[in-house]
């Protein structure tokens, strides 16, 4: 192998592996600090095990809205959309966010309901009152086209 | 008295100094391997990732050279990529780690012999030691509910589990983890409840300030050892506190041991200087003790020999 070649490769080597740890890293705590949406526990910027608001304390909640009120519901197993859902608990991006309520929306279409709200929800908690509250990361609400809301 | 020096002693020395006397770079390419074989966790339930890292692993380790060879390695960066690049918002810091790990194998192996292991040594302990800076500083820093002991008293008073190890370390009974469950199921599934309230001890509440106040102090600790330079001062206790780590770890959070513990293991292990031959058969060992903690019911063991234990 030619010397140039090898240095360039052993910089790599050395350097690369851990260049991206750290780029990776940054843009976590950028997008789950600064930003909010993004729980710590996940992304690869090891925010694990450092608070309450981790991917499995967080809630999708999926509410129909019709003329008759409100109706929160959950999706089957197996569900083609189970899998959005469970990135939304991570990382609710307003765009993907707004994606899933339409597809949920499309699905009820034809049932009567007017409007899909989906919400993402993270815990908090009081180590002193240990009182744990619901708090609210992302909402998105998507209309069905079934008459006016 | 002499002790007698019977087969199975023997057989623990001979697996002992095999152990000391394998190069890092075959231990922790093979620790690696096996980790795919017995962690699904690590290769996913996706068989589309699982399959080839599966197949994989068994190549490296029934044809030996394999173990160190750019031909299997190469397809293993590749698989693991693809796997953390579809799983990017959801998997675990762990399964990055390793990535980057396999990254490092490949950039390594094909460099001349005398500086391969040196290099992948720098490389596996910038790795280990970066991991816990900026573990240490979402704990730390940037975190709003760590330090003042919420994250580490929350999950011991909802995980179930966490269940045995908060009756042995906070007197926590089983009755009170299920009401905190159903609470919380409340709180989950019904349109109006916005807020509930748990139920623990005194005990627990102590206990989880000194349980968060050691994790700080030991992943800082790591962070410090791992990127202190060269092989003096504070370097050479590496790997007692990354060992002690594992070991004080693990128990608590046994279903992590046998992914990310392991990870750490391997890392240790490639980090290692030649000569830090009892560092090593150590790291081998505690990947034993984590199978022992995640295959055995370890905690609900040690909750029934503790007499304070409700």
């Amino acid at each position: 192998m030619p010397t140039d070649t090898t240095a360039r490769l052993r910089l790599a080597a050395l350097y690369l592996p851990s260049v991206l740890l750290v780029c990776v890293a940054l843009v976590q705590i950028r997008l789950g600090y600064f930003g909010t949406l993004l729980t710590p526990s996940k992304g690869g910027g090891y925010g694990l095990f450092s608070t309450v608001d981790k991917q499995p304390n967080r809630q999708v909640r999926i509410t129909l809205i019709g003329p008759s009120g409100e109706q929160l519901v959950s999706l089957r197993r197996k569900h083609p959309l189970e899998r959005a859902v469970y990135e939304a608990r991570a990382y609710p991006r307003p765009a993907r966010l707004g994606a899933l309520a339409e597809a949920i929306a499309a699905e009820a279409r034809g049932s009567g309901t007017q409007a899909v709200r989906v919400e993402v929800w993270k815990l908090a908690f009081d180590p002193d009152t240990l009182a744990v509250t619901r708090v609210r990361v992302a909402e998105a609400t998507a209309p069905t086209g079934d008459g006016s809301r | 008295m002499a002790v007698a020096d019977g087969p199975a002693r023997r057989g623990h020395a001979t697996l002992a100094a095999t152990l000391a006397e394998v190069d890092r770079l075959d231990l922790a390419t093979r620790l690696t391997l096996i980790l795919f074989l017995v962690s699904d966790w690590v290769v996913s339930s996706d068989w589309a990732f699982s399959l080839p890292l599966r197949i994989l692993g068994l190549v490296g380790l029934l044809v030996p050279p394999w173990n160190r060879r750019l031909g299997l390695w190469l397809p293993v960066l590749a698989c693991m990529t693809a796997k953390t690049v579809a799983n990017w918002w959801t998997q675990d810091n762990h399964h990055f780690l390793l990535t980057y790990w396999c990254l490092a194998v490949c950039l390594a192996l094909p460099l001349p012999d005398d500086e391969r292991d040196p290099i992948l040594a720098r490389s596996a302990k910038l790795l280990l030691g970066l991991s816990f800076l900026f573990a240490a500083l979402w704990k730390g820093v940037l975190s709003p509910d760590f330090l003042d002991g919420a994250y580490f008293h929350y999950t011991f008073l909802t995980d179930d589990r966490f269940a045995d190890m908060a009756a042995i370390i906070g007197q926590v009974p089983d009755a009170a983890i299920a009401h905190n469950r159903a609470e919380l199921g409340r709180l989950y599934g019904t349109a109006d409840a916005t807020a509930v309230t748990l139920q623990s001890t005194p005990l627990l509440r102590t206990t989880t300030r000194l349980v968060t106040w050691w994790t700080q102090a030991i992943e800082t600790a790591l962070a410090v050892t791992f990127l202190w330079p060269g092989r003096g001062g504070l370097a050479r206790l590496r790997n007692w506190v990354l060992l002690v780590f594992a070991w004080t770890t693990y128990p608590t959070v046994p279903n992590v041991g046998v992914s990310f513990g392991w990870t750490l293991m391997i890392l240790g292990t490639a980090g290692t200087d030649p000569d830090d031959r009892l560092a090593r058969v150590l790291y081998a060992a505690t990947c034993a003790v984590l199978m022992v903690y995640h295959f055995t019911p370890f905690v609900a063991g040690l909750r029934v020999l503790t007499p304070w234990a409700p």
